[in-house]
């Protein structure tokens, strides 16, 4: 169907004509006025964020556009306003760090931009969207992740990830061309019916594991990790918190869309692939993580094995969707929250006292109570324990993997893994609370405070009264249950 | 006839052979050749052999676009930086590899994955019904057509895509006024007050 | 009677001729198709040689008028042998590879160079009924001279690096900058035509413009601005005077063919004068009508399209010329600021100029 509605494409309008406005805006603006410019975007994002809010409809199904190349669906839209909210926050964490950069206003945009591949990406339905949409993600990714030119580690970071993430691109795009030779056709719903109507070809299942590569790369899924923790050491802190939710939040949508779109014949054998290489990745994020010193290190194999905890919905999703989905739609909310949380408190941190080594929080109980005590409340919950989001998020991941029959050993590992994790968050708590005193934190920028706050808020909320969420996110998994 | 073939497929297999041939050259000669520059010119010869097998598919437009994009603008760029990094270092910048078993084995497993995918799928006839390609003569319009009807976000996206890689690219490569140049640019060329 | 009949006259002459000797019909049909290739291969490489013969002797009798002297007298009649001792003088001269150059690169690069100026003329329609080999232009043929044009300064640049000179160097990357940068004005002027034409097809962009003399595209006020963007551009393709600081003499002693002597140096020469009337050729294609009379189509005085479009091409050559010979060189940023700042903008300016005629409906 061609374009029917573009009332439905209002987000990423809106988004667009942010993004622009900015740039151009900063063209403008005098210097000492330029820091309208992050509130503008936080102000343009609540209303991306609202516009796709507006489209939700729990009765309505898929509604398809441009030519069938877009989708419209619930599952897109709760997507959408997650990544209007990733951006929210981000935006409000790179100010205080963005003070004395250059290219100040191309920051915003660029941001901004990330952000539109990411929208566009939640409701891509044909390989040349999902492609372009991803290559705008990763391209602005890359400069994002040296935008502090003057840091050679920085400079490495964009490097590196910009090497990998290119080789991953051109595996993925390789496959989907061999996809697209095999089905005769870009479009998801097309080559999902073409593929399942013959019988699994090799070609068809070598298809799927490049892509599957491809993605593995963008969401730090092992074997495929590597650049994973150099990049997020070396890049800008707000630019990693960013990229530890943002792009991977939306190469999980890519996997989950296409996967049950496009290969439902190849349903069993991808199910395994993934189940394995989710064990893997937990298993990799965690045991190395143990041994960091570095904050910003430590947070990236955590964030390596919170991809394996996802990948277990996604497993899951495989033979059960109504209870995969809304697990991983739920815990990516509530990783959001405490993640950039974590960051939060490491930029004040490392912002008072220089550092961004573990040891840099030592003794911060006595200096700053409340900035410890939520801090251990986001380690808490980034290690799934109650009454905190991560510990709901991480319960309902285990049980779609029990419910799903197969695959409940899944959920024994990653108990196991929880456990392992428990050690290095937990070191950090013991160095907060039994730690050499030091001065406490005298620069709170706002910024900064909302998104602790926000953070805060959101973590406890989530873990305390999680059924609201929940019943969106059901709602938001339906599509794929028919399957 | 020949052979129970018409004579014009032959001229065809010649063409093909050849042009394939000259691919599969230009891409053993660019990871083989240990200065940069030899490569660069290797992988010029790889996108014209793709350029070529494009012509031989009645693709002209692909064919010329390959040619533009790839030979005539992304090959300059990649000679270009070769040749300022020369001028700027003064050495010659050598492709060197450490790991020359291990690219070995691992593309050679690529490879035997990939031509055991092909030669053991059973390719069912496909009606490319949605994409109404006309292989004879003029397909320029045709392609127009589907870039604005079909196809018309993912080209919009295009336009943002590129947008936004520029924005980046000036953001990484600008010289801010005041902003100590490089090491290899002459240092009293820039002593803004 | 023009180019392409009898061309059919003699394919059939030549099948006749076969079927003769007891040759199946279908294989002689394809054996000549692959001779009438031949042939415009050969035509192409032997048009560059004629152009630079023609052109050494005009611009140095152009430049001699320009400058109140007389050019050459002394070959021949007013000096018209001129060209002819200036090849045998080049034959004769020693070939010097210079001991560090790339003796590979040194040598393919001249090549090269020629190869993708003589590989251009592939889609020239010459006359009715289309280009040296038949039509092979696809559809594609404005697009398919863009590409291989962009593809030109690939010879420069392997000239340029494999003499392992610090001047050849310098001038290779001025080159590439420079030609790079000018593709982009050339190419939307380009588009203009395009548009107004609705084909990427040459030939199909002078049927487009069949008629006398007005309808021709250059008559037409919003293709006032392609055609100077076009000429100008067209003429920084190709490196000559005021844009030619690829090869300024003056700072980079000759650019990239510093290091050339004899028949390589003499292979950039005929190059360059191949690029010239190829530039001319496309520019008459284009804005002046190609092989159209001006008096109507068709043409009331019965001569040959190719006249036609050659005596258009001429006519560029020497405006070129003469622009060589008056406007001294521009400096490398003026250069670069030129394309940039003025002809790129005015380029988009002159596209959007060209969609909203065609909005309009007066196209």
């Amino acid at each position: 169907m061609p374009v029917t509605n573009l009332q439905l494409f209002l987000p990423e309008l809106l988004l667009t004509g942010l993004a622009l406005a900015v740039l151009l805006l900063d063209l403008w603006l005098p210097r000492a006025r330029r820091s309208v410019l992050p509130v503008l975007s936080v102000i343009g994002l609540l209303l991306v964020g609202l516009a796709a809010a507006s489209l939700w409809d729990p009765q309505r199904g898929p509604v398809y556009d441009f030519w069938n190349s877009y989708v419209t669906d619930n599952f897109a839209i709760f997507l959408k306003v997650f990544f209007a909210a990733v951006g929210g926050l981000v935006v409000l964490l790179s100010t205080d760090f963005l003070r004395d950069v250059r290219a100040y206003g191309e920051y915003w945009s660029l941001l901004l931009f990330v952000l539109l591949g990411m929208v566009l990406l939640a409701g891509a339905n044909d390989l040349i969207t999902i492609y372009l949409a991803f290559e705008l993600v990763s391209l602005v990714s890359y400069v994002l992740a040296g935008y502090r030119r003057e840091d050679p580690k920085s400079n490495e970071a964009a490097l590196k990830y910009f090497l990998y993430g290119a080789s991953a691109s051109g595996v993925m795009i390789y496959g989907m061309s061999l996809l697209y030779g095999l089905g005769g056709s870009t479009n998801l719903q097309v080559l999902g019916e073409r593929l399942a109507s013959g019988e699994v070809t090799p070609l068809g299942a070598l298809a799927l594991m490049l892509v599957l590569t491809g993605l593995g790369y963008k969401v730090a899924m092992a074997p495929f990790q590597a650049w994973c923790p150099d990049v997020y050491e070396g890049a800008p802190t707000p630019v990693t918190a960013f990229l530890s939710v943002g792009p991977k939040a939306a190469g999980f949508a890519v996997l989950i869309r296409f996967a049950l779109s496009v290969f439902p014949s190849l349903l069993p054998q991808w199910q395994v692939v993934v189940a394995i290489l989710a064990t893997l990745t937990m298993f990799v994020g965690n045991l190395l993580a143990i041994r960091q010193q570095n904050l910003k290190r430590l947070l990236a194999y955590s964030s390596i094995a919170h991809a394996g905890y996802l990948l277990i919905g996604v497993v899951a999703a495989g033979s059960q969707a109504g209870w995969g989905l809304p697990a991983v739609l739920f815990y990516l909310v509530a990783y959001l929250l405490m993640n950039l949380g974590a960051f939060a408190l490491l930029l004040l941190v490392a912002r008072t006292r220089g550092t961004e080594e573990i040891s840099g929080f030592s003794g911060l109980a006595q200096g700053a109570p409340f900035a410890a005590a939520t801090m251990l409340i986001l380690l808490l919950s980034l290690t799934g324990i109650p009454p905190t989001g991560g510990f709901v998020g991480k319960f309902y991941l285990f049980a779609a993997a029990i419910e799903s029959g197969t695959w409940w050993w899944l959920a024994l590992v990653g108990i196991i893994n929880s456990a392992i994790s428990l050690y290095y968050y937990m070191n950090i708590a013991r160095l907060m609370y039994f730690g050499q005193p030091a001065p406490e934190l005298v620069k709170r920028p706002a910024g900064l405070s909302v998104v602790v706050w926000v953070a805060l808020i959101g973590t406890l909320g989530l873990g305390l009264v999680p059924e609201p969420l929940m019943a969106l996110a059901r709602q938001a998994g339906m599509l794929f249950v028919g399957r | 006839m020949l052979f129970g073939l018409p004579y014009t497929n032959y001229v065809e297999y010649l063409a093909f052979l050849s042009v394939a041939g000259l691919t599969l050259l230009g891409g053993l000669g660019t990871i083989v050749a240990r200065r940069v520059f030899p490569a660069c010119l290797w992988l010029l010869v790889c996108l014209g052999g793709v350029a070529g097998l494009y012509a031989l598919l009645a693709g002209h437009l692909l064919m010329a676009v390959q040619i533009l994009v790839y030979a005539g603008a992304i090959t300059v760029l990649i000679i270009f930086a070769v040749m300022l990094l020369q001028r700027h270092t003064g050495r010659i910048i050598m492709a060197e590899n450490q790991h020359l078993i291990g690219g070995v084995l691992a593309a050679g497993f690529m490879a035997t994955l990939i031509l055991v995918g092909i030669f053991t799928t059973r390719y069912q006839p496909l009606a490319f019904g949605d994409t109404p390609a006309t292989f004879a003569g003029d397909n320029v319009k045709l392609i127009g057509h589907l870039l604005l009807t079909k196809y018309l976000l993912p080209f919009e996206v295009v336009s943002v895509v590129l947008l936004a890689s520029m924005i980046g690219a000036l953001v990484l490569a600008r010289q801010e006024p005041g902003e100590n140049p490089g090491a290899a640019e002459a240092p009293e060329a820039e002593s803004q007050p | 009677m023009s180019i392409h009949t009898i061309g059919v006259i003699i394919k059939d002459w030549l099948i006749g001729l076969l079927a003769g000797w007891g040759v199946p019909v279908e294989l002689s049909r394809l054996l000549i198709e692959v001779l009438t290739w031949a042939v415009g291969a050969a035509l192409c490489i032997i048009a560059i040689m004629l152009a630079a013969l023609v052109f050494i002797y005009l611009e140095r009798k152009v430049s001699g008028y320009i400058q109140s002297r007389l050019g050459p007298t002394r070959c021949g009649p007013v000096g018209i042998l001129q060209s002819f001792v200036d090849v045998i003088k080049l034959l004769l001269k020693e070939d010097i590879v210079p001991a560090e150059a790339d003796r590979v690169l040194h040598t393919i690069g001249p090549i090269l160079f020629l190869a993708v100026s003589a590989l251009a003329y592939v889609v020239v329609p010459w006359d009715e009924g289309g280009t040296v080999a038949g039509k092979v232009d696809a559809g594609v043929g404005v697009l398919f001279m863009a590409a291989v044009g962009s593809m030109g300064l690939i010879g420069i640049v392997v000239g340029g690096w494999g003499s392992n000179n610090k001047w050849s160097l310098l001038g290779a990357i001025r080159g590439a900058a420079q030609m790079v940068s000018y593709e982009i004005p050339m190419l939307l002027a380009l588009m203009c035509v395009v548009l107004q034409a609705e084909t990427l097809s040459l030939a199909g962009i002078v049927e487009d413009q069949k008629g006398s003399i007005i309808a021709w595209n250059f008559l037409r006020p919003w293709m006032w601005l392609p055609v100077v963007l076009f000429l100008i551009s067209g003429v920084a393709e190709i490196n000559r005077t005021p844009f030619d600081i690829p090869e300024a003499e003056s700072e980079l002693v000759s650019g990239f063919h510093t290091e050339y002597t004899g028949m390589k140096f003499a292979l950039f020469f005929l190059a360059e004068y191949g690029n010239l009337l190829l530039v001319a050729l496309i520019f008459s294609v284009l804005f002046l009508g190609g092989w159209l009379s001006p008096f109507g189509y068709p043409d009331p005085l019965r001569l040959p399209g190719i006249i036609w479009l050659l005596a258009k091409s001429l006519l560029i050559v020497l405006i070129v010329m003469w622009v060589r010979w008056t406007l001294p060189r521009l400096r490398v940023d003026q250069l670069m600021g030129l394309a940039w700042k003025l002809m790129i903008p005015a380029g988009f300016v002159a596209l959007g100029v060209m969609c909203a005629v065609i909005m309009l409906g007066w196209a």
